[in-house]
């Protein structure tokens, strides 16, 4: 009863921008550097965890080894800033781009692989991603990593307090949201929740089932990359310890926390893992052996995450299409 | 060099298989991966340091002891973790594994401390020159261990009664269930045995490098996996194959090739056969049916 | 006029290790014709299907779709080129609605693209509507117009067998294979079944290739009947010439000591 309640209170669009409104004007309300800090960084989280779930939730293909394309946008974007003097803004479409070929090159051979063998093959990835990164002296100097990455500067202004940066990320975060609901809303997107579903049943009607896996695998990599960026010009410095193996079991925990294929479930649980830090703050050591009993528990009791996918509204793909059916639609929110 | 390399190679590929031997066993039968196997490596490893250091045990029953206590513990995060989820989706008892592995990591972490420690040097560490290949008995008693464990398995697997109700659970779950087969004590078994056996590793891994952490079971288990894979994951020999070519390979390719990419390359090899052989060298091939 | 041969299989054979599943059979459908493939259990029906809609590739032999050779195509590449199927054990997508699971089988026949995706504008608006309408009407055909939400799972399994008719009929196939469709019908289903059968046939002529072990069905609504023994063809024709065929009689009753006449359990 509550749930269906909720259920119809989130999916009107008032509700989105309401909550747009609310979070476009919480800056001016916060005046502590530390919350704005941590909003910044749910917000990273929020995007890095819808970008997986394109590929773990609604393709089902699980990928444990997300960090390595947020550490490449990460690196490419300060390389480009640092060694070529880009601003920050040209290398958003470049860190995206060359994330996704990265992508690409990954997925290509390896989509074909059974559950269990892509997780494995992802971890490797993720692995050596990471060992490049610290053994490439010469361009990433090592374990050292790359320190005074330069801010963003729009006209005059540059980023050097958190408002701004705040800004940025909610304005990345908003246009992942808008892309993530649109493909959850069409075809492509139910072909990918198909190709979860039963690979040769999709197959069988017709979906390129290793296209849309790619497909997937590829948007998911742009986003992360995307979001890499972010994070270098924010925290200013790179270093390989920043994209480990435990930072990919993060966001693949939110995910799966949140709701596999559930675009409100999901940013739940990043929102909510992404908190629990500060908040378990107190518990200090124990708060990741608490976080692994957790993801046990979980498991076990509520498989499908906080907002599962079983909440999904049916027939999405109607919504846009039968009120006003011929209007050009573009940008507005969710 | 290039023997000495293999030599080596031998004795990590040992270790390796010893670990990779777990992952296989229990893949063979649930077809899950482990994923906390490394983990329980290293509390075996840990609690091996702790017998010899605190206890003053000798090095011969801390192993064993820290077998004993690791195996219990392997059954235990069947019990809790795994079999609750026996016939729900496969996602679900690989983010279990990924839980219970975030919790051992963190619990060694709280118990022992992030440092990294040795073991006391216990016994003289004697090296043989055999032509230009450099022996030290800490590589000869390495390999004996090994040798003595995977003898003794490979024993059991075939001849006791147990490893045959094992091999039958491995060959098709309901099948041994209808032949009277108690499955579940053959699973908790399974994962008993499996870590024994890493738990075993863990002391000789600790012996040999002079160093336990609490995140040695991150690469470990994962360059174990990579052997069972490469052996065939599933096949018992495989995951000895397996072990022996991963060390041998990974040494090599430290040599040769740069010391820093050794992880790299066990890792691109793992992606590598899982390309282009995924069943590896002794595993089965399983027809998928329409 | 001569009807089109929409599908032909020439001397196809496929082995599976020392197994050999099909040997050097040919069969071949006209447009707006219901052939039917009988035989006992594991003589080969559904490997038969599975060759034809591209999950197997045979050791030898050719197929044809519409005169076109066709050759190492993926299923799904199959689809769009016209093939389409059911499977004898229901295969939808248990957690989409009826609407959803009949539009990812027009997806193939779509083309609005990732770009029309994310920024979808006029065009991809009105392709979808055409769409939307189409799997309409097509659920309208099987009789599940007023079932749009529901869940594939949710629905009995009759009514899903109908709807993975319909997923198939949405690929805008020329030919529809059909794995045991009337598998777990009653009576009252199956006549229903029989005359949805007739009419894509018919009237929107497509070959419909069949496996059914229902004989009455069979010989009720088949134009022409294939029995299968052993992986051979070893009978061809009317349902009355099969009904008396010597051949077929004793593929049937000799192997009744094993299969009986249980079929329908499996």
């Amino acid at each position: 009863m509550v749930i269906e309640v909720i259920k119809k209170v989130v999916i009107r669009p008032q509700t989105s921008l309401g909550l747009l409104v609310v979070l476009a004007i919480l800056p001016l309300v916060i005046k502590s550097d530390y919350l704005l800090h941590v909003l910044i960084t749910v917000g990273l989280y929020v995007v890095l965890s819808l970008s997986l779930n394109l590929v773990s939730g609604f393709t089902g293909q699980l990928s444990i080894g997300h960090a390595a394309f947020y550490g490449i946008g990460a690196y490419v974007t300060a390389l480009l800033m640092l060694r070529l003097n880009m601003p920050y803004w040209a290398t958003i479409p470049l860190a995206g781009i060359i994330t996704a070929l990265f992508g690409l090159i990954l997925g290509l051979p390896t989509l074909r692989l059974r559950g269990d063998y892509l997780a494995i093959v992802t971890l490797g990835f993720g692995e050596i991603v990471r060992l490049v990164f610290l053994n490439w002296d010469s361009l990433t100097r090592g374990p050292m990593g790359l320190p005074g990455i330069p801010s963003p500067q729009l006209g005059s202004l540059i980023f050097t307090s958190k408002i701004p940066f705040y800004f940025l990320i909610l304005m990345i975060l908003v246009i992942t949201v808008i892309f993530m609901v649109r493909i959850a809303e069409s075809e492509f997107g139910l072909s990918l929740i198909a190709v979860s579903h039963d690979e040769l049943a999709a197959e069988a009607v017709g979906i390129p089932t290793l296209r849309a896996k790619l497909l997937a695998f590829v948007f998911s990599a742009l986003f992360a990359g995307i979001a890499g960026g972010y994070y270098a010009t924010y925290i200013s410095f790179v270093s390989p310890d920043s994209f480990t193996f435990m930072d990919s079991v993060t966001i693949l925990s939110m995910v799966v926390l949140g709701g596999l294929a559930s675009i409100p479930g999901v940013v739940i649980g990043a929102i909510v893992l992404g908190l629990a830090p500060e908040v378990l703050r107190f518990m200090a050591d124990y708060r990741m052996l608490l976080y692994g009993a957790l993801m046990v528990i979980m498991m076990i009791y509520k498989p499908d995450g906080f907002w599962g996918a079983k909440h999904r509204v049916r027939n999405a793909i109607l919504k846009n299409l039968e009120k006003k059916p011929t209007r050009v639609k573009r940008g507005e929110p969710i | 060099m290039f023997s000495q390399q293999l030599v080596n190679g031998i004795t990590a590929g040992g270790m390796y298989a010893l670990i990779a031997l777990g992952y296989t066993m229990v893949y063979g039968i649930l077809k899950i991966i482990n994923f906390a196997h490394g983990d329980i490596f290293m509390i075996g490893s840990f609690i091996g340091l702790f017998l010899v250091k605190q206890i003053h045990l000798g090095l011969i029953p801390a192993m064993l002891i820290s077998m004993a206590i690791v195996a219990f513990l392997g059954i235990v995060v069947e019990r809790v973790a795994y079999r609750p989820l026996r016939n729900s989706a496969k996602i679900a008892p690989l983010l279990s594994a990924l839980g219970v592995s975030i919790f051992l990591t963190n619990f060694a972490q709280l118990v022992w401390g992030t440092q990294t420690r040795a073991f006391p040097s216990s016994f003289q560490i004697k090296t043989f020159q055999v032509g230009n290949v450099a022996l030290s008995s800490m590589q000869i008693y390495t390999l004996l261990v090994c040798i003595l464990l995977m003898v003794g398995l490979y024993l059991f697997v075939q001849k006791s009664k147990l490893g045959v109700a094992m091999r039958a659970t491995s060959h098709s779950v309901e099948n041994a269930r209808l032949m009277g087969i108690n499955v579940d004590t053959i699973i908790s078994l399974t994962f008993g045995i499996g870590s024994a056996l890493a738990a075993a590793s863990g002391i000789l891994v600790g012996l040999y490098y002079d160093a336990v952490y609490p995140v040695m079971g991150y690469t470990a288990g994962l360059k174990a996996f990579t052997a069972a894979v490469l052996g065939g994951i599933g096949s018992i020999p495989g995951a000895m194959l397996g072990g022996l070519l991963l060390g041998v390979f990974e040494n090599l390719g430290a040599a040769y090739i740069s010391m820093g990419y050794r992880d790299a390359i066990a890792f691109g090899l793992l992606i590598i056969i899982l390309l282009i052989k995924p069943t590896g060298l002794l595993g089965k091939n399983i027809q998928q049916k329409v | 006029m001569i009807p089109n041969k929409l599908v032909e299989m020439n001397n196809v054979t496929i082995q599976f290790g020392g197994l050999l599943a099909i040997d050097n059979v040919s069969i071949y459908a006209y447009e707006g014709e219901i052939l039917t493939i009988i035989g006992p259990n594991g003589a080969g029906k559904t490997t038969l299907f599975n060759i034809l809609s591209g999950v197997y590739q045979p050791t030898s032999g050719e197929i044809r779709l519409k005169g076109k050779l066709v050759k190492n195509l993926t299923p799904h590449a199959l689809v769009k080129k016209g093939i389409a199927r059911t499977f004898q054990n229901i295969r939808l997508f248990p957690m989409l609605t009826v609407l959803e699971n009949v539009m990812l089988g027009h997806h193939c026949r779509n083309k609005e693209g990732l770009l029309g995706v994310l920024f979808h504008g006029r065009k991809v608006n009105e392709q979808r509507l055409k769409s939307i309408n189409y799997c309409k009407q097509l659920l309208g055909v099987v009789g599940l117009e007023n079932l749009l939400e529901e869940l594939a799972s949710n629905l009995p399994y009759g009514k899903q067998r109908l709807l993975e008719i319909a997923r198939a009929l949405a690929t805008e196939c020329d030919v529809l294979l059909l794995d045991e469709p009337a598998a777990g019908m009653n009576t009252q289903e199956r006549i229903e079944l029989v005359k949805l059968i007739r009419r894509i046939s018919k009237e929107m002529n497509k070959s419909i290739i069949l496996i059914e072990h229902d004989l009455d069905l069979v010989m009720d609504i088949s134009d022409r009947i294939v029995v299968l023994d052993y992986g051979c063809k070893i009978a061809e024709g009317s349902p009355l010439a099969i009904q008396n065929d010597p051949k077929v009689i004793e593929a049937y009753i000799g192997s009744s000591d094993e299969e009986g006449d249980d079929y329908a359990v499996i």
